[in-house]
């Protein structure tokens, strides 16, 4: 399903038909899941426009009300100063972005996940999030690839505490999705700080390039590659 | 015939020493400032629209369009040749004049400034300001600007503003809002609580945390009134609220759960109890039994009521007769 195409274009497989055709004159976009659900949109453009389709930041669903990703899991036990990666699960959302003109638009999002949202930290001054419940695995787990992609998250325990870890919250803004035939995936990093805070961080696949393509991102800062965003979770991870 | 000296009326004095020609330079400036400050302004909100929060771009936009304009009248006031240590002067008293004169102008400017930096209200905001309920549309320098829910407009002073209470409903990121559902006696509370929570669990608005709470919270008169109470994200929290309790009804109701109207059991006496009722037994002290060993039953309120209209016939009948009696 994920790739670039020229319109029109028409995609079907088991599960969704995805369609981008002339009709009377007009481009119109249509796409049909099994879950009966369908969803249809004009586009007009006079330029060779492009469609690409691909995992996007799953925090729009079913409205935007936040940037923020957070994933709980299994409680684990961290000793001092240790670090170990480790792989959960995040909700999948699949962008249809059209590209025209030197820019883009998504023109359709959607999942074949639940949605779920929760407040992390306090009502007043803490931030809602888009939430997700992930099993521990070691090693690559199997996932529904239309429905979940896989974290690489690596922990790193800078105290000299044991320190229980249970969330990880990590900031819409700098997600970098990648995807393959056979996965979605991210890598991230998490830094225990004190027993109440961690700094999160999104980061870049520098191996597997040639499996791995970086989907686009609809949420950009400013490009400056040395520059990375980090994201400090004051609220406590356990 | 005639040939303008346009240089002459240049330099020709307005008053004092200053000519036309600097009016000319001073009005000048003065609207190439304007020009500036909107170009400027314009451009920063289109720039900035999506990465900086409404009411921040607002404050911005007009501070940079003021600093313009206050940079622009300080290069044109030389051309009047206004001495600025005398404008100083003149300035504070005027300043204290003024004062008096429009105190309470004076204080609602003074409570916008505080405004525009404590920020309790932010445009857009939900708000309820001295019992007038509205949505925020601009915090300017004098007043406030809102909408009410009907689409009226609002202009509160700044001095209300900061003095009275405020309500801000958005201010928090999160809210929670509670129903109250009533389910009969005869229905299972645990399956309706069951149901409820389930339907939580599904509405991704529906925080997972703070979690929800649905409890039995009263035997009421009526019914067992089960609790509900949940959070969400405070720009969607009215959506929510509007849409949860309706599926709530659909979802118990499927499940064979019925929403009571309100009822009153009577417990009336029994049909042979009203017919005893100054009836000749009761009145020769003869014991009850004896009359119900005679084929009394239970009796259905239909019969009870058109037994007490029976009763009441004979008892008419027998007070007419015992008057004729008599």
């Amino acid at each position: 399903m994920y790739g670039k195409r020229d319109i029109p274009f028409r995609y079907e497989d088991e599960t969704v038909l995805l369609e981008a055709s002339e009709e009377k004159g007009l481009l119109k976009y249509r796409r049909v899941t099994s879950m009966k659900d369908s969803f249809e949109k004009t586009i007009i453009t006079s330029s060779d426009a492009r469609i690409v389709v691909n995992p996007v930041e799953p925090v729009n669903l079913p409205k935007k009300v936040t940037n923020y990703l957070e994933i709980e899991f299994p409680p684990l036990v961290m000793a001092p100063n240790d670090q170990r990666t480790i792989h959960l699960t995040f909700p999948l959302e699949i962008g249809v972005i059209v590209f025209g003109n030197k820019d883009m638009k998504a023109i359709d999002i959607f999942s074949y996940c639940p949605q779920k949202y929760s407040l992390y930290g306090p009502a007043g001054g803490g931030l809602i999030t888009k939430w997700h419940r992930s099993d521990l695995y070691q090693d690559l787990p199997v996932t529904d690839r239309l429905c979940e992609g896989i974290l690489n998250l690596r922990i790193q325990n800078k105290t000299s505490e044991w320190q229980n870890v249970s969330r990880v919250v990590l900031d819409g803004y700098a997600m970098k999705i990648y995807f393959s035939s056979e996965a979605v995936r991210m890598f991230a990093r998490m830094k225990l700080m004190t027993s109440t805070i961690a700094e999160t961080e999104f980061q870049s696949v520098t191996s597997h390039r040639d499996v791995l393509q970086k989907s686009i991102e609809l949420y950009h800062t400013l490009n400056i590659p040395k520059l990375s965003r980090v994201f400090t979770m004051e609220w406590g991870f356990d | 015939m005639f040939e303008i000296n346009s240089s002459a009326i240049m330099e020709s004095t307005f008053y004092g020493s200053v000519t036309f020609g600097q009016i000319i330079t001073f009005f000048a400036v003065l609207i190439i400032a304007i020009i500036i400050a909107k170009f400027v302004t314009i451009n920063l909100e289109r720039g900035l629209k999506d990465k900086v929060s409404k009411n921040h771009l607002n404050l911005v936009s007009k501070i940079f369009y003021y600093a313009i304009i206050v940079i622009g009248l300080v290069i044109a006031l030389p051309n009047l040749d206004i001495d600025f240590s005398g404008l100083l002067v003149a300035g504070g008293v005027l300043g204290i004049v003024i004062g008096f004169a429009a105190q309470s102008v004076v204080s609602n400017l003074i409570s916008g400034i505080f405004l525009i930096f404590e920020h309790p209200i932010k445009i857009g905001d939900n708000v309820l300001i001295d019992d007038v309920h509205i949505i925020v549309e601009d915090i300017r320098i004098l007043s406030t600007i809102g909408k009410t829910f009907d689409g009226i407009y609002v202009r509160i002073p700044n001095e209300k503003v900061f003095t009275t209470n405020i309500v801000n409903y958005v201010a928090n990121i999160a809210r929670r809002f509670e129903y109250d559902v009533e389910i009969r006696y005869a229905d299972d509370a645990g399956k309706a609580i069951a149901i409820i929570e389930d339907l939580i669990d599904k509405e991704p608005f529906c925080l997972k945390n703070p979690g929800s709470s649905v409890y039995v919270d009263q035997l009421a008169s009526d019914g067992v009134m089960i609790k509900v109470r949940m959070w969400a994200p405070s720009e969607v929290w009215w959506d929510v609220r509007t849409t949860m309790l309706w599926r709530i009804k659909v979802a118990i109701e499927a499940e064979g759960i019925e929403i009571p109207f309100p009822q009153r059991t009577l417990w009336l006496p029994e049909f042979h109890e009203l017919m005893t009722r100054g009836s000749p037994a009761r009145e020769k002290g003869l014991p009850l039994q004896q009359e119900s060993d005679t084929g009394a039953r239970p009796v259905s309120p239909h019969e009870v009521l058109s037994g007490m209209k029976l009763f009441k016939d004979s008892t008419e009948g027998q007070g007419s007769s015992q008057n004729g009696n008599s």
